[in-house]
């Protein structure tokens, strides 16, 4: 196996005439976590990936993959694995023969391209022309031309396009073995949702710009995480509450109490004699997060980056808040040939309501290859392609082994929230706080974020907290940010923001 | 990565798509019916079988070459469609992204493309020369004239239609690069070859000094590399004033090949080395 390599982007921009598709982007993606690529369609998260691979040119700055550019690496398939689109094959080939084509030119044993079928669930497809594959098949056969090489590094670009539930389940426990294993694993996406079981790091891009570089969990700040606590009887529980001076708010699972620890909560319906009939810990909506981030209603400045799986040789902070002026007046034409560096100072003075969390940070991430990780691969054994033989789901070996690998890979129902919209979340009923959500339209109404940002983040831990939300299991010591509720979540988020990025389409065609 | 290796994934690509197949099945048929069309009209006309009495014993001579040379004064469309194809089929599906990640050294993955131009080139050359000499060979030999198979000038001429099969390929390559879009490659030799050029050339044989250009058209030179042609039978026997004589053998392969350099050259320039989307 290659060695993971650490790519950076330094200072990229990319402009088509009048529009920059990517202004002044500086990151760096470490080995041995799975890394977020994230931002709506047209934020140019592809013209980056095509940057980095050398497919497209930048206008300045340098993407790099272990200190070289794609096209000086000597092997660049047994160093770099890529998948981009999923409709870049001769429909008249058959896979077996995609596969063979890109053999022949890295040098790679043909024995390699049965295997690599094998890994990905396409061995009964490998003679068929690939004009007669469904989405799915071609993402694997996609993700079957990143393996092909075993490199050290994976760059997908929205992977999970068309793949059924199972597929997904199964796309999220290889990428996480194969981060496990050492490798780098860069995973883009246009939902969080999509990726917030999966990833460790998070790059998220708006209109070409970093918004945002770390970890998932410092993505929320603790005050944004509130409990959920109902009874029984509502009203002594209310009552109970404000006795004890806290603030309540009603919503259809329950009485939301901001910022508050479920203990104090607890101990207030214990002193008042309220039986409970649930008591839950939540997080915010990492979604909304992301979407407030992208619309730059959000300014997160990532504090001094902890220090991660491999050496860093180079540690500057890279996080790149955009200036207050740009994000006020949304959508007016980004600096042009901004200066990645001129924002370096702002990087670690944490702005307050982000402030970092090392040591969470550090600890999950720290560990880049499990011992075992090998055999308890699911590389080693696929489900099949053929989506519908759902006996085949019992029988796989690949959901047991996901699960023990990592508890971040959720119980199977909620492997796809979007398929399946939630125990626990019932549909949006004329419930109030749904009327009022400051975040559907939050370029509108949100506060501007230079002046108060906590105050900024504020309305969006209230209507997170409307089913949509995140709950964090905190005594699961590998996983900090570890999201068993997600699903509620997943399913509205997912919904509420489709418009949002249908609005953005058509930049990221170029 | 190196350019064999590169080469090697072309081939691959080539004998793994099935168009390969289609446009030989394409080039033997458009090899072999004029051919076997041509052979019975103008053997039968030489011998007499045709318009009776003691036939044209002038037509005779040089005939096997003629009908010969129809792999490539009619064929040739085939090579250049072939290399167009190897190009553009790229830019249509868009493989260019898998194949420049493979070898992200375009100019190795255009030097690869070139050499499995010829190669195909060859090959095509093959079949056709195989479907054309084979029928008109066995008309003639029915007729009981000459079949020449015999002489080294028919064996020299079957050897510059490979040339010439092989440059046709690498002016297509150019041709495809510089395009891109299949449909519009495909429309654009069509018509060049089947209806500006022959009409160009007809012309050239009325108009006086106009042959003087019209001999450096592609299909004019490819004519004169490879020494015989039926567009050289309307004009060609000295009957017209204005008919000048062909460019030398070596002249004609040489203006060929100037069309191929300076197709891949802009091709690489314009056109390779921009954004892969």
């Amino acid at each position: 196996m290659a060695e993971g390599q650490v790519l950076e982007f330094a200072g990229v921009t990319k402009r088509f005439g009048a529009l920059t598709a990517v202004d002044g982007l500086t990151a760096r993606v470490e080995p041995g976590v799975v890394t977020g690529f994230l931002g709506p369609n047209g934020a140019g998260k592809t013209t980056t990936l095509r940057i980095l691979l050398g497919l497209v040119s930048a206008t300045s700055g340098r993407a790099t993959i272990g200190g070289r550019a794609y096209g000086e690496l000597a092997a660049p398939l047994r160093t770099v694995g890529a998948a981009l689109e999923s409709s870049s094959f001769h429909p008249g080939r058959s896979g077996a023969n995609h596969l063979l084509v890109l053999a022949r030119a890295a040098g790679i044993p043909r024995a390699r391209v049965d295997e690599t079928l094998g890994l990905v669930g396409l061995s009964d497809a490998a003679g068929r022309k690939v004009g007669g594959y469904s989405l799915g098949m071609r993402q694997r056969l996609g993700l079957a031309a990143t393996l092909l090489g075993d490199p050290g590094v994976l760059v997908l670009d929205e992977p999970a396009n068309g793949l059924d539930p199972e597929g997904i389940k199964w796309m999220r426990g290889l990428l996480r073995t194969l981060a496990r294993e050492g490798r780098t694993v860069l995973v883009s996406s246009h939902l969080l949702t999509e990726v917030q079981q999966t990833v460790d790091a998070l790059l998220i891009v708006s209109r070409g710009r970093l918004v945002f570089q770390g970890a998932l969990d410092e993505l929320a700040p603790p005050e944004e995480y509130a409990t959920v606590v109902d009874a029984p009887d509502r009203a002594a529980l209310v009552h109970a509450l404000t006795d004890a001076g806290l603030t309540a708010q009603l919503l259809r699972s329950g009485l939301v109490v901001p910022s508050t620890d479920p203990a104090v909560v607890g101990r207030a319906a214990a002193d008042a004699g309220v039986a409970l009939s649930l008591l839950q810990r939540r997080g915010p909506a990492l979604e909304e997060i992301f979407l407030a981030l992208v619309d730059g209603t959000r300014v997160h400045t990532r504090a001094e980056r902890p220090v991660l799986a491999l050496p860093a040789p180079t540690t500057a902070p890279v996080a790149v808040p955009p200036p207050a002026e740009d994000e006020a007046s949304a959508g007016a034409e980004p600096t042009p040939g901004a200066d990645p560096g001129a924002a370096e100072p702002l990087a670690d003075g944490a702005v307050a309501g982000a402030p970092a969390t090392p040591a969470d940070a550090a600890n999950p991430l720290a560990q880049p290859a499990d011992a075992n990780a090998g055999e308890d691969s699911p590389l080693f054994r696929p489900p099949p392609a053929d989506a519908e033989n759902p006996a085949a789901d019992a029988e796989n070996p690949l959901a047991q082994h996901t699960d023990d690998a990592d508890v971040r890979v959720l119980p199977a129902d909620a492997v796809n929230p979007l398929a399946n919209p939630a125990d626990d979340a019932p549909p949006p009923s004329g419930e109030p706080a749904d009327a009022v959500n400051p975040l559907a339209n939050p370029a509108d109404d949100a506060p501007p974020p230079s002046g108060e940002p906590a105050d900024a983040v504020n309305p969006l831990a209230e209507s997170a907290a409307d089913d949509a939300t995140t709950s964090e299991t905190t005594s699961d010591a590998t996983n900090p940010f570890a999201s068993d509720a997600h699903e509620g979540s997943d399913a509205h988020e997912g919904e509420a923001s489709a418009p949002d990025g249908g609005e953005h389409d058509g930049g990221e065609q170029r | 990565m190196s350019l064999a290796a590169s080469t090697r994934s072309e081939i691959t690509k080539q004998f793994t798509n099935g168009g390969l197949l289609i446009l030989g099945v394409v080039l033997v048929g458009y090899g072999a019916l004029p051919a076997a069309g041509l052979a019975f009209t103008l053997g039968g006309t030489a011998t007499g079988l045709i318009g009776g009495g003691d036939g044209l014993p002038q037509l005779r001579e040089g005939l096997a070459g003629l009908l010969y040379s129809l792999a490539s004064s009619v064929g040739y469309v085939v090579p250049l469609l072939i290399g167009t194809l190897i190009v553009t089929v790229e830019f249509r599906h868009k493989t260019l992204t898998p194949t420049f990640l493979a070898t992200p050294r375009r100019g190795t993955v255009m030097w690869a493309k070139i050499l499995v131009g010829i190669l195909l080139g060859v090959l095509y050359a093959a079949a056709a020369i195989i479907a054309t000499v084979g029928t008109a060979a066995g008309v003639l030999a029915g007729l009981g004239l000459d079949t020449e198979l015999g002489a080294s000038d028919t064996w020299a001429l079957l050897g510059r239609i490979v040339i010439a099969f092989a440059l046709w390929t690498l002016v297509g390559v150019g041709v495809g690069t510089l395009v891109r879009n299949q449909v519009a490659a495909i429309v654009i030799v069509l018509a060049f070859t089947q209806f500006v050029e022959p009409i160009a050339r007809l012309a050239g044989q009325f108009v006086n000094g106009l042959s003087n250009v019209t001999n450096y058209l592609p299909g004019a030179a490819s004519d004169a590399l490879v020494g015989a042609s039926v567009f050289s039978i309307g004009g060609g026997g000295g009957t017209s004033a204005a008919a000048s004589m062909p460019l030398e053998w070596w002249a004609g392969g040489l203006v060929l090949a100037a069309y191929a350099v300076v197709f891949l050259i802009l091709g690489h320039i314009l056109s390779w080395r921009r954004d892969v989307s």
